[in-house]
């Protein structure tokens, strides 16, 4: 087994600034990442690729309080109608 | 003149040549000043949209040129900072051992240079790091000796990978086409190359093919000492009153306004077309004839690739997104039952709905019952360069108003066509339908012959007699003391490669030239193949 110093999991805002802060100590970091590296494409730059057709949007499954699946993305009516299953405390409250 | 526009080198035009130099001088400390007419080429989304980049020539620059009837049109030229180079499918090859020598054509004589290829090969070699050219030394029997390339070959896809089995199978020596891109196949998220679709031709919107913007103008002006102003197209050098060196560079300013700037050493990098009109513009009274053209040679002798874009329909779809991996020269020197140079055959990039003309299938003449997109799922495209020969009356003048009247006629069709029937002939063997090989006018929106101006040559040549060429054997101008010309208008001869790496390894040459003549020196240069991953 591999052991590190730091183990971060995930590479986001949290994880991935923490560990550009930690790099330069020469300490063993792991970053644990479940995702692949974002393919860099000309679709990355198309409305209807990113917003219709969700094209960056992980296959993955939550569930609401009632038991629900949804997938982890903000449907289109979920600010407007106020229920349709994200719930969004900024957004509800 | 202000005290300000005094420098130690202008270099009017920063294309392939005049890039390529400024980066070689730039770690010297010296003063450079680059003058281009154009403006950076805008990064945008367009840069990857066929429409915009093939049907509506976005990044063709207005421009109007005059023919040999004095009929106008609009040369396919990209006034930019890169030139040429930022369209460009980086087929970045030497020229062969024999092209540096006179070689016998089928329509004349292919002069010799005044200096063999062992004398460029270290350039080449050098050019190859700065360009990131990626290829396979050895597969390619014409090529000359060199350095192992820098970057490993680009690989081929499937369809393609196939077209070199079949190629081989037939007996020819296909090969991997050199190629200058950031492309790093053996770690793709770290590569700046993502091997898209819109590379040939394109601008290249992440900065991952190696024009000489990327990889020249902009490493040239980390140095403090590098400026470049854009929007400042030189329209006359005037010179000391013995005529003897240029005293000033005038350009034309943006606001439309003049402004004049100083060198001890000016270097017209313009591109063939417009160097010579430079020169020609410059007359005075020491130099009645242009600039530097006692000789009368300015503007003659203009070359370009007698080329054709051809489409092949494959039996099996072609799905290829990056194509331009493949070339053939087995008839370079000679073909089967031809004994003179016929060309070399490459890969275009992948031909897209969008280029082709007609609306409906019936209308493309290319397959009646197809559709667009049948078509171009079928599509192996090529591109087939011939030699031109330098003719005389082949020539760049000015009009009275100054436009530049390019007169041109082929020194002969018959290698092109010869390679054309060559490769038709072959098409059975290489799982495309036979008798299908259609030429770029039968089926794209825009050709119009004489306007592809791309792979422009030959009209201030060099050599040792001032009576029969413009420049000396360091691209000075013969009469002029600190002119310089360092593009493609020195060629002597084009072979049938394309031009820019013996244009990117000629100005590293006169760089170095450049760089004793003003006693200055720059550190050796490991930095040039780690700072392009």
């Amino acid at each position: 087994m591999t052991r590190y110093d730091v183990i971060i999991i995930g590479t986001g805002a949290g994880g991935g600034t923490l560990a550009r802060h930690l790099a330069p100590s020469g300490k063993n970091i792991l970053l644990l990442e479940r995702g692949d590296w974002l393919p860099r494409e000309i679709d990355n730059w198309r409305a209807d690729a990113v917003f219709i057709d969700n094209r960056y949007i992980s296959p993955d499954t939550s569930y609401d309080s009632a038991g629900k699946s949804f997938p982890p993305q903000i449907p289109a009516d979920a600010l407007t109608s106020g229920h349709g299953g994200w719930h969004d405390p900024w957004v509800t409250q | 003149m202000n005290a300000a526009n005094r420098y130690d080198v202008v270099i009017i035009g920063t294309g392939a040549g005049g890039g390529t130099l400024g980066r070689v001088l730039a770690p010297s400390g010296k003063r450079i000043l680059f003058l281009e007419r154009g403006t950076w080429l805008p990064r945008e989304i367009q840069n990857w949209l066929t429409a915009d980049v093939f049907v509506e020539n976005r990044y063709i620059s207005p421009d109007t040129w005059r023919d040999k009837d004095g009929e106008t049109f609009q040369p396919q030229v990209h006034y930019f900072v890169g030139g040429a180079t930022k369209m460009y499918g980086a087929a970045l090859y030497r020229l062969r051992r024999e092209d540096f020598g006179e070689l016998r054509h089928y329509g004349g004589i292919s002069p010799a240079w005044p200096f063999g290829y062992d004398d460029m090969e270290a350039y080449y070699d050098r050019a190859e790091r700065l360009y990131v050219v990626h290829g396979a030394r050895g597969e390619d029997p014409t090529e000359p000796p060199g350095a192992p390339y820098p970057f490993p070959p680009v690989s081929h896809e499937p369809r393609i990978q196939q077209l070199s089995d079949d190629l081989a199978r037939a007996g020819y020596h296909p090969f991997h086409a050199p190629c200058g891109l950031m492309l790093d196949e053996s770690d793709p998220p770290f590569s700046l190359c993502i091997r898209c679709d819109a590379f040939d031709g394109y601008p290249c919107l992440l900065h991952a093919k190696a024009d000489a913007e990327v990889i020249a103008v902009r490493p040239a002006l980390e140095y403090r000492n590098v400026t470049l102003i854009t929007g400042a197209e030189a329209v006359k050098l005037n010179t000391n009153a013995a005529g003897t060196a240029v005293t000033e560079v005038v350009a034309r300013m943006g606001d439309g306004r003049q402004e004049t700037f100083a060198g001890d050493i000016v270097v017209v990098s313009c591109g063939a077309a417009n160097s010579a009109r430079l020169l020609l513009a410059s007359a005075n009274d020491r130099h009645p004839n242009g600039l530097g053209n006692a000789s009368d040679q300015v503007g003659r002798n203009y070359m370009f690739h007698n080329s054709q874009a051809v489409l092949a329909l494959s039996m099996e779809p072609n799905p290829t997104v990056f194509q331009k991996t493949l070339a053939v020269n087995d008839f370079y020197f000679e073909g089967p039952d031809f004994e003179y140079p016929m060309g070399n055959i490459q890969m275009l990039g992948k031909s897209k709905p969008e280029m082709y003309r007609g609306e409906r299938p019936g209308e493309t003449r290319l397959a009646p019952t197809w559709s667009l997109r049948d078509i171009a799922n079928h599509a192996v495209d090529f591109w087939l360069s011939s030699e031109d020969l330098p003719r005389p009356d082949n020539r760049v003048t000015l009009e009275q108003d100054g436009t530049v009247r390019l007169s041109y006629e082929p020194s002969s069709d018959v290698p092109a066509a010869r390679l054309f029937e060559q490769l038709k002939s072959m098409l059975g063997h290489l799982g495309m339908h036979r008798d299908h090989l259609l030429p770029r006018h039968a089926y794209l929106k825009t050709a119009i012959p004489i306007a592809g101006v791309a792979h422009q040559a030959g009209t201030c040549r060099f050599g040792t007699n001032s009576a029969t060429s413009v420049l000396n054997i360091d691209c000075r101008a013969h009469e002029v003391d600190n002119l310089y010309v360092v593009d493609t208008s020195f060629f002597p001869s084009i072979g049938a490669v394309n031009p820019a790496l013996t244009a990117a390894a000629n100005a590293i040459r006169v760089g170095d030239h450049l760089l004793e003549r003003l006693h200055a020196s720059t550190p050796a240069e490991p930095e040039l193949v780690e700072a392009n991953r």
